[in-house]
């Protein structure tokens, strides 16, 4: 061993002259080693095995590499294993070597492919239960499953297996070397499925189901090759509790294993049905799920375990996409469902699925299937897109709920099979629409959400094949859909179609014909079209009384939105409230105090006592619906956060302004999620917290909350809706009290503007924005034009409301207060003061409307030095 | 141990000394240079040392890359080089030992006749040289091991080791030839 000095010396004079020219190299060399001979020639005997065009060291590497290779490699060529004379290799697999070999014993002649293994160091178990299990293997007898003849091990212990030889080509290569069509594919899947099933029955699982391990033959029969061996292979602690395609990738190939194979859970037949899937995947698109060349193993397995694949018609060629959508699609996403128990039964079903698809029948993969689908959908974007898939999840869910009440129609008739198809049909085409469409494409959710509901009417549109009946459902369906997104005018004409097939179909059938009038009516109602919404309406009431009797749930259906009509539309809300009150009788009587149809009622009794100004009726109306919603909805129930927004605005006139306000931000929580930010309902919701903000004083959040909800009612209303006129006049009123007139102003004349689009002439809405009106420009100085106003408030509210309402106390306030501001106090003053009274007695004191009124009167009596009465009035309302 | 175990867990038992680690690593080397043997030896002519140098080296690759992180790759590179080097030496071992068994001396296949001369010495003399190598200089030792049985090029090692690649260029020379030297002072008596 050289010293460790001396090793220095002699690498620091090489490392300095390893880059010199040799003459030169030798001259220092010879010069820094003068009275050391020794360290020179070390140094030299370095440089002289210092380069050279062979390197020896790679030699004596490869020598030793190619040694190795060669022993492990054809050992078993021109040997005996038993009766039969290996001739050839067919192949290497992770594991194993495969040999062809022929019978050579003389007995008979008989060609088999011997697969040895490559582990030397077979388990122990691991043998034995080869022993055991080749029996079982044994007897699989199927034609497209190659037999096994036998097994045993060779002498130093290497198990091998004995099989049917099969002369074929791998399936994938066979598909494309003869290019076949999809039928034909779809064939060949189907006789694999079979084998699979044979297998299955006898319980042996393949767990490697991949095109390598399915032959062809000539004549076109797929020939399933290694049943059972996998399961051989992996020892028993791996079968079910290790990520099999880690250390042993060599028994799987990763991208082919399933999820639970990767995690490492048990494998079942649904292992097989998976792997069929992918198979199927591939033979159809021509390329793998998951396959990706820049994914590492780990990402591999976490695309396994998470991701959907692109769909086989997506990942194929263009020329085959048309081809593959639809019913393809779906049956491999069946197939290739993460949850075990989610994929087909068996493999037979998958093969059912297939020849259902090749004889133009449903698929089962395409119905009876949309929770699923809706389930998943959430559950894959819940995370990633946030509020913007929210728009997609209420459309499932409305989707949902409006196959649910079909189905709900179906139940209230003997069901034939005829129907039950036509439901499934359409929800067959309703999950299309919504699995094809993705929200990540889209700019903004608005958008994504108008565009597949446009999508899906074009579809209907341009399939000149449905049933009338399926076409008239569909057509029910997008409508309401549009209609829940607030597109009321795009569901017009496909309920007005719907209706047309309805009657031309089954001219009988009062109750589809009565509920298509009534889905018309409710959009044109939307629409701000109420005459004809009524007309509607009353043909639909009377169809329905008449064939479905007065106490069916369809006709109480029908009342509920006449009673809608009457309050929202007509200013009625006495009408409103009986109406509403039949409803609720039929529906307690036919579904329970619990049901959610009782509580959507008592939603809208309470908002009918709100009309009345029977807030305190009101409240407790509206109380007992939300419980109900708690109890039976989840948190993101729509109609939950409907009941929260009314208790809120009922809470906020009764003056609680702590609890209104936070049920109406409840409310608008549950709104963004279930609808989006752009929606209709969420502006409502916005309006109140303005009106609530206003009321407590904090105007400037109010205005805020106020802006927001005109600013999505003109977005997604416009003006052609009397929606956006009504936040307009929150909005006007909010700015009347920030002391903006010229803002109040413009919006309250746009919000009439819009009203005398859409409402009748004589409704409150009108009364009140020109009783604002009146109100501005009053404080603008305006006084004969503010008295015009006033005037026709108080006439119209007198009319509409009665004499003695609130409404018409207010108009009179005002009006009064304005002819003493005129100087008109001979008649003013009568007017202002029993107008007071009124406020007083019906709002109590403490009512903002009270309050104005009796400042006002003060004012008029401190001007007329009247101090007592003044101080009786100021007085009166401080001691309440 | 655990039974989920991936090539680089195994190595690292290996490194820690578990007794069996090598014994499942073994194979996993085995199936991936048999894997790529075909690919390489199938019917070519030409350098078949080289090829089967080159297939050692791609195996070794293959191996490595599954899941390593960035930060663990010098680690683990150093690891499977280290264990294609044992691979390589415990073959060459139990071939030697058989042919002093069986009593006879192997000759070369005959497709293997036309090869570029064949090494003088063989790669279990190249282990002691390189164990005594380092003893003197473990980082000279290091990068043959990365180079010749890993087959990691300079840059790569430069990388590996945080050295130049200009320093690996010199390691190398100076270590081949210190080895060269080594091994034919040892073979001479």
């Amino acid at each position: 061993m050289m010293r460790r000095e001396r090793w220095q010396q002699i690498q620091s004079l090489f490392e300095e002259l390893v880059d010199v020219e040799a003459a030169e190299r030798a001259t220092r060399l010879a010069g820094a080693c003068a009275h050391d001979l020794d360290l020179r020639r070390s140094v030299e005997s370095l440089f002289a095995t210092d380069g050279g065009p062979e390197d020896p060291l790679v030699q004596a590497i490869g020598d030793a590499a190619r040694s190795l290779l060669e022993q492990h490699r054809d050992r078993l060529l021109g040997t005996r294993i038993g009766p039969f004379l290996l001739d050839s290799i067919l192949g290497h697999g992770g594991m194993s070597t495969v040999y062809r070999a022929e019978r050579v014993d003389g007995r008979y002649q008989q060609t088999v492919a011997i697969k040895v293994l490559h582990h030397t160091m077979l388990h122990p178990r691991l043998r034995s239960r080869l022993h055991s299990e080749r029996h079982i293997l044994g007897t699989l007898d199927h034609p497209c499953i190659a037999r096994l003849i036998d097994s045993g091990e060779l002498e130093d212990g290497t198990p091998y297996l004995v099989m049917e030889h099969v002369d074929g080509d791998w399936i994938d290569a066979y598909c494309e070397r003869r290019n076949l069509s999809i039928g034909g594919r779809i064939e060949l899947m189907i006789q694999a499925c079979a084998a699979v099933q044979y297998a299955h029955r006898n319980l042996i699982v393949h767990r490697d189901i991949k095109a390598s391990n399915i032959l062809v033959t000539g004549d076109g029969t797929p020939k399933l090759l290694d049943f059972g061996i996998a399961k051989l292979l992996a020892p028993e602690s791996m079968a079910h509790t290790v990520p099999v395609t880690r250390l042993h990738e060599r028994i799987l190939t990763p991208e082919n294993a399933a999820p639970e194979q990767v995690l490492g859970r048990p494998i079942t037949t649904a292992t097989d049905v998976y792997a069929l899937g992918v198979l199927l995947y591939q033979l159809l698109s021509g390329r793998s799920p998951f396959r990706l060349l820049s994914y590492s193993q780990l990402q591999l397995e976490r695309a396994i375990c998470m991701d959907d694949p692109v769909r086989p018609s997506q990942a194929a060629a263009a020329q085959l996409r048309t081809r593959l959508s639809g019913d393809l699609d779906a049956i491999v996403a069946m197939a290739m469902r993460k949850e075990p128990d989610r994929r087909y039964a068996s493999a037979e079903a998958l093969a059912d699925d297939l020849r259902n698809h090749l004889l133009g029948k449903p698929v089962a993969a395409r119905h009876g299937d949309w929770r699923y689908k809706g389930a998943k959908f959430m559950r894959r974007h819940a995370l990633a897109v946030g509020v913007a898939t929210a728009v997609f999840v209420g459309l499932i869910a409305i989707a949902a709920a409006t196959l649910w009440q079909n189905h709900r129609i179906e139940m209230a008739r003997d069901a034939t099979a005829r129907e039950r198809d036509r439901a499934q049909l359409v929800s067959a085409f309703l999950v299309d629409v919504f699995s094809q469409s993705d929200p990540y494409k889209a700019r903004n959710r608005d958008s994504t959400a108008k565009d597949l509901l446009d999508q899906g009417a074009e579809k209907i549109q341009k399939n000149t094949t449905l049933q009338p009946e399926v076409r008239a459902e569909l057509l029910e369906s997008i409508g309401l859909a549009y209609r829940r997104q607030g597109f009321s005018g795009r569901a017009i004409p496909l309920f007005e179609q719907a209706l047309a097939i309805r009657r031309d179909e089954r001219p009988a059938d009062n109750l589809r014909v009565a509920a298509a009038l009534a889905n018309l009516a409710s959009a044109l109602s939307d629409d701000g079209n109420v005459v004809s919404a009524q007309a509607y309406l009353q043909q639909a009431l009377a169809i329905s009384r008449r064939g479905n009797g007065p106490d069916s749930v369809v006709t109480a259906e029908i009342l509920m939105q006449f009673g809608h009509l009457a309050l929202d539309t007509e200013s009625q809300p006495q009408r409103g409230i009986q109406l509403f009150r039949e409803a609720l009788a039929i529906y307690r009587n036919a579904a329970g105090d619990h049901s959610f149809m009782v509580a959507a009622t008592l939603n809208d009794l309470a908002s009918a006592a709100v009309w009345s100004d029977d807030f305190a009726g009101a409240e407790a109306y509206e109380r007992e619906a939300l419980r109900i919603f708690q109890e039976g909805a989840g948190r993101n129930h729509p109609e939950y956060a409907m009941a929260l927004s009314t208790l809120g605005h009922i809470l906020t006139e009764r003056g609680k302004y702590s609890e209104a306000e936070q049920m109406l931000k409840a409310a608008l929580e549950v709104e963004y999620n279930v609808y989006g930010a752009g929606n209709p309902r969420v502006a409502e919701t916005e309006a109140q917290l303005g009106v609530l903000y206003g009321r407590s004083g904090d105007i400037a959040r109010g205005i805020a909350a106020s802006e927001m909800a005109v600013k999505i009612s003109m977005d997604r209303l416009g003006t052609g809706n009397y929606l956006t006129g009504y936040h307009l006049v929150s909005l006007a009123d909010l700015y009347m009290k920030a002391g903006n007139l010229a803002a109040a102003e413009r919006a309250v004349r746009q919000a009439l503007g819009v009203y005398a689009g859409t409402l009748p002439a004589r409704h409150l809405y009108v009364a009140s924005a020109r009783q604002l009106l009146g109100e501005i420009l009053l404080r603008r100085g305006e006084l004969a034009a503010a008295m015009i106003e006033l005037r026709a408030a108080e006439e119209l509210c007198s009319a509409l409301a009665g004499a003695d309402s609130w409404r018409t106390a207010r108009a009179r306030a005002s009006l009064g207060w304005s002819l003493i501001a005129a100087g008109n106090a001979q008649d003013g003053e009568p007017l202002l003061t029993a107008a007071r009274e009124r406020l007083v007695s019906s709002l109590g004191p403490s009512d903002p409307a009270s309050q104005l009124a009796s400042a006002r009167l003060a004012d008029y009596y401190r001007s007329r030095h009247r101090d007592a009465e003044a101080a009786r009035i100021s007085g009166a309302s401080a001691a309440r | 141990m655990s039974a989920a175990t991936s090539f680089t867990q195994l190595l690292t038992e290996w490194r820690s000394g578990q007794p069996d680690a090598l014994e499942r690593l073994t194979p996993l080397v085995y199936d991936e240079l048999r894997r790529l043997a075909r690919k390489y030896m199938r019917g070519e002519r030409g350098n078949h040392t080289l090829q089967a140098t080159a297939v050692v080296h791609e195996a070794f690759m293959r191996l490595i890359q599954a899941d390593v992180s960035l930060q663990d790759r010098a680690h683990f590179f150093a690891l499977a080089s280290r264990l294609m080097r044992r691979v390589l030496v415990d073959h060459a071992k139990s071939r030697s030992r058989e042919k002093r068994n069986a009593g006879v001396v192997q000759t070369l296949p005959d497709e293997l006749a036309g090869d570029a001369g064949a090494a003088d010495f063989n790669v279990i003399a190249l282990d002691d040289a390189l164990e005594s190598l380092s003893q003197l200089e473990p980082r000279l030792a290091q990068v043959i091991e990365l180079h010749y049985f890993g087959g990691l090029t300079y840059d790569e090692i430069a990388a590996a080791m945080g050295i130049s690649a200009a320093t690996v260029h010199r390691d190398i020379r100076l270590a081949r030839a210190w080895l060269l030297n080594d091994i034919a002072s040892t073979g001479k008596p």
